[in-house]
């Protein structure tokens, strides 16, 4: 538990795709352990955060069925509006951790402004970067940005000499700083040799609920990037202890 | 009956080239050697070489790459940090004997000199000055980039059925104190220009044989059948500081290039020359290859040089299967913009033009 007294308050926003739903189910399993903290989903699947608009200070859909998702996800809410937040977490969203980087960087000495680059370069298309980009067209807050989860380990994972994870997140932060935002590291005990989320976590992961009928459904036992709400429990502990008290509002009550 | 009786059409200027449409001269060359899409093809030299590279990518040939971009560098960046120009990250090796240079440091084990340069708090290549865009952030960063270059280039040699070079300049600039050559005079992109240390040599007919000579022996024992296609880079110099004028300068230079590349092709049945100096230069084409400013060679140029090239050799070894071509959609992309020149930027050092 953080330092939050039962006093302050803390409204987060988190915007997100699939992923977000471990998330959304691991917030449920502990949500009373935070009687200070109000945690607000704005997820749709896949792609569907790219149709976010700025419009009038706010973030705002610009189709129905995002409109429908958004309003589905936060309990109402049809448009983003920032400023009832402290603190804005970006999940997913396209954000993966870049195996491939392992062919420059293992075969090839690298100066680090080119893997910097190379990191730059690949994460600079991910949606969460781009909807960081709109976040920050209208609010200063906090902003965290979590990657999708690591590749769960399964018995085909093929283990190459891949690129330092702890290293990746730094490289990332360093990009990020030019937006004020932070890329949150997978909390240590979800990982295996060093660049796989340990298997267990996948078990029993199910479909993020939009509302639809493919709510709460099971992936598929070969989906190996969607989380259970295991995995969300123990993200959101870990980012919630992240969190700078500076964020927090002490709200002593009327005088 | 006199022997020129018996010539074919392409041995008079009449039939060759006065009667045809310059886009319809052809057989400028008869190739020594066949390239497959199987042959692995490495391109050094001067910038032209960069076009050579492109084009074997773009018909599915097996253009060696021994120093690849990491995954994920965006197109731009791959240019900024002179990835994929060439087939491994030497930058432009203008002169025969900054060829010999690098060969003897990739296969005689011979130590690149210590010399290291600083601008800016960043350090930087003397002999790949251009190679990083805001240079390396150690010395230490610095030697590793280049040992990885070195290692590259060895395996570029070591790896390739045939080395293409692409010479460029005479012109040359040396380290007095210790004999080695430097690719860009020191104090244009980074460095500082001392007249004691740092002399000018615009090498002889003689000195451009003996350092390709010197290079060329050494590949060969390092892989005995390789084979070494020679191109003279069309492009003019940017400056010059031979003291004469610039037009001369490079009609000189070129010349001197060329007399050496086809001494080489005529004496050695491994080493050919392809024509493209010639098929942009020459008077039939009326310079239409060339950009406005009359020494960038544009699109058309280039791609008249490559079909060529390909036609020759589909002339003499048969067609080429096509679908290959059509799986590199990356070099496709690039444009003539994209081709790293690092002479060009002597231009930036020149005096401003008169408006």
């Amino acid at each position: 538990m953080n330092s939050l007294t039962k006093n302050s308050t803390l409204n987060i926003c988190v915007l997100g795709n699939s992923h977000a739903g471990s998330l959304k189910l691991g917030w449920n399993l502990i949500e009373q352990d935070y009687p200070g903290i109000k945690i607000t989903f704005f997820a749709a699947r896949a792609c569907g955060l790219e149709q976010l608009s700025v419009r009038k200070g706010m973030l705002v859909p610009t189709n129905a069925h995002l409109k429908k998702s958004l309003s589905h996800t936060s309990g109402g809410h049809e448009a983003i509006d920032l400023s009832l937040f402290d603190i804005c977490l970006i999940y997913g969203l396209r954000f993966s951790f870049p195996y491939k980087l392992e062919i420059g960087r293992t075969t090839h000495y690298l100066s680090k402004a080119a893997y910097e680059c190379s990191i730059h370069d690949t994460i600079s298309s991910a949606l969460s970067i781009q909807v960081l980009k709109k976040v920050r067209c209208l609010s200063k807050i906090p902003v965290y940005i979590g990657h999708n989860p690591l590749t769960a380990r399964n018995r085909n994972s093929f283990l190459k000499e891949a690129i330092s994870y702890p290293e990746f997140v730094a490289a990332v932060n360093r990009i990020l700083i030019a937006d004020q935002a932070v890329l949150l590291a997978q909390p240590e005990e979800t990982i295996t040799e060093n660049i796989y989320t340990k298997a267990e976590y996948k078990s029993g992961a199910v479909c993020l609920d939009v509302g639809d009928k493919s709510a709460n459904q099971p992936y598929a036992s070969e989906d190996n990037v969607h989380m259970n709400d295991e995995f969300g429990r123990i993200y959101l502990q870990h980012f919630i202890q992240q969190i700078p008290m500076s964020a927090v509002r002490q709200d002593y009550g009327p005088n | 009956m006199n022997p020129y009786q018996q010539l074919p059409e392409q041995s008079f200027w009449k039939t060759a080239i006065a009667s045809k449409n310059m886009f319809d001269i052809c057989d400028l060359w008869d190739p020594k050697f066949q390239l497959t899409q199987q042959h692995k093809v490495a391109t050094f030299g001067s910038c032209f070489a960069q076009h050579i590279g492109n084009a074997l990518q773009k018909r599915g040939f097996s253009w060696l790459n021994t120093e690849p971009a990491p995954v994920g560098l965006s197109q731009a960046n791959r240019k900024a940090f002179n990835y994929d120009v060439f087939s491994s990250r030497t930058g432009n090796i203008y002169t025969t004997s900054l060829l010999k240079q690098w060969t003897e440091w990739a296969l005689e084990s011979k130590t690149p000199p210590a010399e290291y340069w600083q601008k800016n708090g960043r350090y930087y290549d003397p002999f790949r000055p251009n190679i990083e865009p805001d240079g390396f952030e150690s010395l230490e960063e610095m030697q590793l980039s280049r040992q990885q270059a070195i290692t590259s280039f060895r395996q570029s040699i070591k790896r390739s059925d045939a080395f293409v070079f692409t010479l460029g300049l005479t012109e040359s600039w040396f380290n007095s104190e210790h004999g080695y050559e430097y690719p860009m005079c020191p104090g244009t992109v980074a460095g500082e220009f001392d007249g004691k240390k740092h002399v000018f040599k615009n090498q002889k007919f003689n000195d451009v044989l003996a350092n390709l000579t010197t290079a060329v022996t050494l590949m060969r024992q390092a892989n005995k059948n390789l084979h070494i296609l020679l191109t003279v880079s069309p492009v003019p110099l940017t400056a010059t500081n031979s003291g004469n004028h610039v037009l001369s300068a490079t009609m000189a230079s070129k010349s001197v290039l060329r007399a050496v590349a086809g001494q080489l092709a005529e004496e050695q049945t491994f080493i050919d020359y392809f024509p493209s100096y010639e098929i942009i230069n020459s008077p039939p084409f009326r310079g239409a290859f060339f950009e406005s400013n009359q020494r960038s060679v544009n699109e058309h140029g280039v791609d008249h040089v490559m079909n060529l090239f390909f036609r020759d050799l589909e002339k003499k070894f048969g067609a080429y299967p096509t679908e290959q071509s059509k799986k590199t959609p990356q070099a496709n992309k690039k444009s003539m913009n994209d081709l790293v020149c690092e002479e060009e930027l002597l231009a930036a050092f020149g005096k401003e033009e008169t408006k």
